[in-house]
């Protein structure tokens, strides 16, 4: 009996176990208190006028701000699975707040992030959304989950919040889902498959047959059929093959990866779209290594994530050609510049390998550029106003002059490029040969 | 069919070595031990901080299996020292409470490696030598997995001699089976508890180490792993390293069956199996009425 009533228990602690991790991604179940983060200060190199700082952010403090300090949300998941990704927008965000409060902020205010950790979970979106509204903070930016938004999205709209999302990459955000309340920053899934689809009808033309593995779930399933769609405008000649869908809690890759093997494909005239990031692709790339999976593609094309993976595989790393929102090293402007200037000056991200900032840190900066900028042209942080200013304003970001689409998604290039393990780099891998593909292409299909 | 089948032995063998030290845990102090992924995930870190952290061009063989055999080692002795500062305190609470004391062993576990590693994937490159694959009966089998299957058998074996023919082995057997007697004849149970939860740590710490150039490491992989061993612990008999093994290898491989002929049941396949095992056999594929099987 005593037996039974144990084996009971596990199961019910087991479930409840199960459900936590379902809910929260895996995270740790803490709940990260509000926290204002304390802007550092840096000098201004030279007085930008316009909409990014080509601020070098270095030592004087600025001086002179009037009133209470301007008070913007962010929320994003800064622990758990996803929680690397989290603290990169963050970073970014905290990039754009120095430069701009060394030149004495906004509408004269210093600006302050206040930063709350959404682990992954809608409950807890609703949660801080609600204190945001209560704290009187309408402004909010952050979010790496598309579903987080969606959890956030009906309360902006009741509360006049207005949301300008870092990494979120949905499609259905800016279009089946459409909010006049969101606004999206990074490039979506279907921007990115426009691309890459575009590249294999131009430089991967010789890739003839293409497979897929893609996280299993219902992004991962769309994204992969709307690629082939897309393919067979791009490049007629070419068609889609093998697919494996990969559950995000799997431990085992090794039947997915023989999965692919068994469509035999060609090392000459085969591509693989790889729809995975965050550990999970680093995973399966590690189960893939030693079954010489990546070397019998000529293109192995990797979406939504990028050094991150190359970091982490180090000198094993395969030659992966990513489709991303941005590399540091694809564009010259004086706001890009300052961009990476300031990310050289801080400590280094902890596990993470780089050679320039990373895209996600990008999306942040560029996050809290276009409300910087927005609120700048409305001279107000009223919601309405600074709703106005999102749509119709043009700004400089990292990429070159950028402003939203109709849609309310940043109508801004997505960058391909390359990355290899290196055992001669000191990092372990080294990057090059980048290309943009701009938005007349990516938002025109 | 072949491919499948070498893929899920391989699989569950390394999911043996982390549900055997579970087992062993509960099969002596009578405790779900859900940190346990904490102690699978520590010893990860542990070769990662002392191999790979400088992201090395190579592995030499000899440096890894130093490597995981300290990392072992080190998760063994962290073992023993939660043992004797909280998990002495969590015996003497209900199942329940003990449960949920050990999950939030796990959260606290798995925050510390968020501070002090971080967030981002890391990994550890294959030692020399085992980076590859062979070719047996027209599939590719990575020489790894292989590595991980002659493991895996050598520390069942190993449990099996320690459990049967030492005399460490028949003092764990009689406190897992009643330890108020063997308290009453003067064995100290309090050491014996110690010394079995080192060495479940140490197989947790095994597990990690040896699995960390086919994950990617991060802190949530505590949670992911201790899932399925939990699953192959209740499965196989609480209690049972038999049972463990069984269920393991029964498992991984149902679950590389469905993913490579039905995707769709990839991952669910472990719950079903649980399910209908447990339907049809509460007590687990190996009764184990009383103490270690």
């Amino acid at each position: 009996m005593k037996k039974q009533r144990i084996t009971l228990a596990a199961l019910a602690a087991f479930s409840l176990v199960l459900a936590a991790c379902s809910s929260t991604g895996a995270s740790n179940d803490t709940t990260s208190s509000s926290q204002s983060v304390e802007t550092s200060s840096s000098s201004v190199a030279s007085s930008s006028e316009t909409q990014g700082s080509t601020d070098s952010g270095t030592s004087s403090a600025a001086t002179g701000f009037t009133g209470d300090p301007l008070k913007i949300g962010f929320l994003d998941t800064m622990t758990g699975a996803n929680g690397n990704v989290g603290q990169l927008n963050l970073q970014g965000a905290q990039i754009a707040v120095d430069q701009w409060n060394a030149q004495g902020g906004v509408l004269g205010r210093k600006i302050e992030l206040v930063v709350k950790d959404e682990e992954l979970s809608p409950e807890k979106t609703v949660q801080h959304m609600r204190e945001f509204a209560s704290d009187k903070i309408n402004l909010i930016t952050g979010f790496t989950s598309s579903s987080d938004v969606l959890a956030a999205k009906p309360l902006a709209e009741q509360n006049n919040q207005l949301i300008v999302t870092a990494g979120a990459t949905d499609t259905s955000l800016t279009t089946t889902q459409h909010s006049k309340n969101v606004y999206e920053v990074a490039a979506n899934v279907h921007m990115m498959n426009v691309a890459a689809a575009h590249l294999a009808g131009t430089d991967w033309k010789d890739a003839k047959v293409w497979d897929g593995v893609a996280y299993d779930y219902l992004t991962g399933h769309d994204a992969w059929d709307e690629f082939g769609t897309l393919l067979k405008t791009e490049n007629p000649s070419a068609k889609t093959g093998k697919s494996a869908f990969v559950p995000f809690t799997a431990t085992q890759n090794t039947p997915f990866i023989n999965s692919l093997l068994a469509g035999n494909p060609s090392p000459a005239s085969s591509a693989l779209y790889y729809f995975m990031y965050g550990g999970g692709a680093v995973q399966f790339a590690k189960q893939a290594l030693p079954l010489d999976l990546f070397s019998q593609y000529k293109y192995v094309v990797g979406f939504a994530g990028g050094e991150e993976f190359s970091s982490a595989l180090g000198a094993e790393g395969p030659h992966t050609y990513f489709i991303h929102d941005y590399f540091y090293q694809a564009y010259d402007n004086p706001v890009n510049q300052a961009f990476i200037d300031a990310w050289k000056k801080l400590p280094p991200t902890q596990g993470l390998k780089l050679a320039g900032p990373h895209e996600w840190t990008e999306e942040g900066y560029t996050a809290m550029l276009a409300y910087l900028n927005a609120i700048k042209t409305a001279g107000s942080t009223d919601t309405d106003a600074v709703r106005s200013a999102l749509s119709t304003i043009s700004f400089e970001s990292p990429m070159g002059t950028v402003k939203f689409d109709p849609s309310n998604i940043l109508a801004a290039p997505v960058t391909m490029w390359q990355c290899k393990g290196d055992a001669s780099a000191e990092i372990g891998y080294s990057c090059f040969g980048s290309e943009s593909v701009g938005p007349e292409v990516t938002l025109a299909k | 069919m072949l491919g499948s089948i070498f893929a899920g032995v391989g699989d569950g063998f390394l999911l043996f070595l982390i549900a055997s030290g579970l087992t062993l845990i509960f099969g002596v102090m009578r405790i779900l031990n859900f940190s346990h992924g904490g102690y699978f995930m520590l010893g990860g870190y542990f070769v990662y901080q002392a191999v790979a952290s400088g992201s090395p061009a190579s592995l030499p063989l000899p440096l890894f299996v130093v490597a995981v055999l300290g990392g072992a080692l080190l998760v063994g002795a962290v073992g023993i020292a939660t043992e004797r500062l909280i998990f002495r305190k969590i015996y003497q609470l209900s199942d329940i409470a003990s449960l949920l004391g050990t999950f939030g062993l796990l959260l606290v576990i798995e925050g510390v490696a968020e501070v002090i590693w971080g967030v981002n994937p890391m990994s550890v490159p294959f030692p020399t030598l085992l980076g590859k694959s062979i070719v047996i009966g027209g599939v590719r089998v990575g020489t790894y997995s292989i590595v991980l299957v002659g493991v895996g058998i050598v520390v069942a074996v190993g449990l099996w001699v320690l459990l049967r023919k030492t005399p460490f082995g028949e003092r764990a057997r009689a406190v897992a089976e009643d330890r108020y007697v063997c308290e009453l004849a003067g064995v100290n149970t309090a050491l014996v508890s110690t010394a079995v939860f080192a060495l479940g740590t140490v197989l947790a710490g095994l597990g990690g180490a040896l699995a960390t150039p086919l994950i990617a490491l991060t802190p949530d992989v505590a949670t992911a792993f201790i899932i399925e061993a939990f699953a192959i612990v209740i499965v196989g008999g609480l209690g049972s390293i038999s049972g463990a093994l069984i269920a393991a290898i029964g498992f991984g491989v149902a679950d590389s069956l469905a993913i490579t002929y039905y995707p769709p049941l990839s991952g669910v396949i472990f719950f079903i199996l649980m399910f209908v095992v447990l339907l049809v056999r509460p007590q687990g594929l190996v009764n184990n009425a009383r103490g270690l099987a």
